[in-house]
């Protein structure tokens, strides 16, 4: 964004007097000492229309974003982004200037780009803020001749849609065209919350801001203090925990004073959910000195599907929280509850399968030789096991997104939690748009749960009557992670289209 | 079919008496928490026994009223319910309805591997009506897939093997029932096995 200098309206006369300087000189008739005003017979005219800049006094001279969005207040001017005032708001303080001092009177219009986002008769009906100031209007200057509109020209609410003006005068003047374009933008604020000593988050957020200023909301980052290490979450209570412990943090740092422009992003370690104490069993088994290890693979049914996988042992994932139950023989023909033999945990040793991640185990050896010898029984073993793990966790109507940096005993890549966080922030802003309320019309590719929950996007696949598990899509709102990190054809220009005003409360 | 599901009721009520003894939690009403009983005018919600008003619904750990694993061998679906359920709707606390089903299950592998999820059955003692639902947790948050599937087991490993363990739902969660004051016969079935039959009273006052 560059300001130039007021505009060449006032460089046409030598008014100094009534206000108005002039740089173009003078000159004597011939024949005569006297002096005389050049421009002593000109009519007056338009000299000018321009976008102001911070001041009555400055203008935009090239191109300047505007962030229509965020309301108009000096809180919000920062030297990186929002440089000044007039640089904010939906509508767009404008400066008219004559030649001459007077009260003059004159027509002026927006100008909308021929590439600007058309958006449809529903959604103009749903969100008038869709709309921008199409209609010309006749105004006045002040007895100044020049005159400073401030309520009149709005713009769209999307971003990327660019605009200038012009005016004509009443005196038939040539149409004046402004030399500054406006450029609409959205900003928000985003606020990581990390926790101490947590080494897994996203080293840089680069993927995330690119992704976002492609469709002109520009995310800045705004510090907040880390918060104690939570080592897992894994239901609603362990959620309430860290949001609170987020929401204190948050409400000491500057991020809580930029609501409601703030996307809290809470960075947490596992989110995964532990299955008690199930039982496994296994008959026909011969315990007593020089018998083999008694091999289990633990299988079973998860909470959330039908299907009978393998279930990993819950360990390594919470402090002094383990794997083991309990664990005993029963022989055959024995009585249940006091012929049980307790098998202790150093009896047991889990087998990890993959020995880069040995904290990975499914299969567990029980060493029989020390029951009693001769005996054919059951083994009744109780183990914790990890029923799932999750990318991220529901946060409720507010404005926090949760970006796991951990799942299945290993770091989520800096790529894979920018792909989250491109995803949740999608969905703090309203997308996939359904066509409903101030949202753009529905998309093209949009769903709803099908194996997933909530409204995303199927670019890239065929319409189906479930998307769990399926590959192939294409676009970030897709309802699962699938490696794109880009809204797709059909969201894009919904993005582009949201009117964000009003928006995110606070957690 | 409803002759069928009264058949089975005759028969799983003699195994839900069997059962009962089986079980954690004391169903003859002599176990009430009196420390936290309340009277009706002053709780919304009462369970007789007393004790269900403890049960952490949704939750998958043994609870004060879940079955007892029979051990050994054994095979099989036990539930535990209240008795009876004192309801009163609309009420100023916003207090809800809610139907605890307490499950213990051991299942053989193989007859989990092809089964339909765990369901539940009940019928509306007013009018016959059957109702089913799959006891399946929702959950709204995005699931990280595994990055690798654990290599096939040792054949050994999975020889005589069952797996189970404890549920507490409730059953509302679920399903929608119909309102008012109504006896409602539960039951389970999952791996080709069908549970015992308990008999829940709802009175709405």
């Amino acid at each position: 964004m560059s300001a130039g200098d007021e505009g060449q309206g006032n460089k046409g006369g030598g008014l100094k007097a009534a206000g108005k300087e002039s740089d173009s000189g003078s000159k004597k008739p011939v024949g005569s000492n006297k002096e005389e005003c050049p421009l002593k017979d000109e009519k007056p005219k338009i000299v000018s229309i321009e976008f102001l800049d911070g001041d009555d006094k400055k203008v935009v001279s090239g191109e300047a974003d505007h962030y229509v969005n965020i309301p108009r207040d000096a809180k919000w001017v920062s030297d990186a982004t929002i440089k000044n005032i007039d640089r904010m708001g939906q509508k767009a303080r404008v400066k008219v200037s004559f030649n001459k001092p007077g009260k003059h009177g004159f027509k002026a219009k927006l100008v909308a780009d021929s590439g600007n986002l058309v958006y449809t008769d529903d959604e103009k009906s749903r969100n008038p803020e869709f709309k921008y100031e199409e209609a010309e209007k006749h105004f006045t200057t002040d007895g100044n001749g020049d005159l400073i509109i401030a309520d009149y020209f709005s713009l769209s609410a999307g971003g990327a849609d660019k605009y200038t003006l012009s005016a004509t005068d009443d005196y038939g003047t040539p149409e004046v065209k402004s030399k500054g374009t406006l450029k609409t933008a959205r900003f928000f604020y985003y606020a990581p919350i990390k926790m101490k000593d947590l080494t897994s988050v996203a080293s840089s957020t680069s993927t995330l801001e690119g992704e976002y200023a492609k469709h002109k909301i520009k995310m800045v980052p705004v510090t907040v203090g880390d918060i104690d290490r939570i080592h897992n979450i894994g239901d609603s209570a362990g959620s309430t925990n860290f949001k609170n412990k987020a929401r204190i943090a948050y409400a000491a740092s500057d991020a809580a004073k930029f609501s409601p422009y703030v996307i809290a992003v809470g960075y947490t370690d596992h989110l995964a959910v532990k299955n008690p104490a199930k039982t496994m069993r296994k008959t026909g088994v011969q315990v007593g000195p020089g018998h083999p290890t008694a091999a289990i693979r633990i299988v079973g049914a998860g909470l959330k599907t039908a299907d009978i996988n393998p279930k990993h042992l819950w360990q390594d994932l919470v402090p002094n929280e383990g794997w083991y139950v309990s664990a005993k023989f029963l022989k055959d023909g024995g009585t249940a509850g006091t012929d049980d033999v307790t098998i202790t945990e150093d009896k047991i040793t889990p087998k990890p399968w993959d020995a880069s991640v040995p904290s990975k185990c499914c299969d567990v050896e029980i060493d029989v030789s020390g029951l009693p010898d001769g005996q054919t029984g059951t083994i009744t073993l109780k183990v914790n096991w990890v029923d799932r793990m999750r990318a991220g966790l529901s946060m409720g109507s507010g404005n926090m997104v949760c970006i796991c940096t951990r799942a299945w005993w290993g770091d989520t890549t800096t790529a894979e939690q920018n792909q989250v966080m491109i995803h949740e922030i999608g969905h703090q802003y309203g997308m996939v748009a359904d066509g409903t309320g101030k949202l753009p019309d529905k998309v093209a590719k949009y769903y709803s749960g099908k194996g997933h929950v909530g409204g995303h996007c199927h670019a890239g696949l065929a319409v189906l009557a479930s998307y769990n598990g399926v590959s192939g899509s294409d676009c970030v709102m897709f309802g699962a992670t699938n490696g794109k990190t880009a809204f797709c054809a059909d969201c894009s220009p919904a993005v582009k289209k949201l009117d964000l005003s009003a928006g995110r409360s606070n957690f | 079919m409803m002759l069928m599901m009264l058949h089975r009721l005759t028969f799983l009520s003699v195994l839900c008496m069997v059962m009962v003894a089986l079980g954690g939690c004391d169903l003859s009403g002599d176990s009430t928490d009196q420390q936290g009983k309340k009277t009706m005018s002053e709780s919304n919600l009462e369970f007789e026994p007393a004790i269900f008003a403890k049960v952490e619904l949704d939750s998958f750990d043994e609870s004060a009223c879940s079955p007892q694993d029979p051990g050994g061998k054994w095979l099989g679906i036990i539930i535990n319910a209240p008795q009876r359920i004192t309801y009163r709707p609309n009420n100023e606390q916003g207090v809800k309805l809610s139907v605890p089903v307490c499950i213990f299950y051991m299942a053989s592998y193989a007859d989990m591997e092809n089964s339909d999820p765990m369901t539940v059955v009940v019928r509306d003692q007013r009018t016959n009506n059957v109702f089913r639902a799959v006891f399946q947790q929702g959950d709204a948050d995005p699931v990280v897939p595994e990055p690798d599937v654990p290599p096939p087991a040792d054949p050994s490993a999975l020889v005589g093997m069952s797996s189970g363990g404890h549920l507490n739902y409730d059953l509302l969660n679920y399903m929608e029932l119909p309102g008012g004051s109504a006896t409602f016969e539960i039951g389970v079935t999952y791996a080709g096995m069908k549970s015992n039959i308990v008999k829940v009273e709802i009175v709405e006052n």
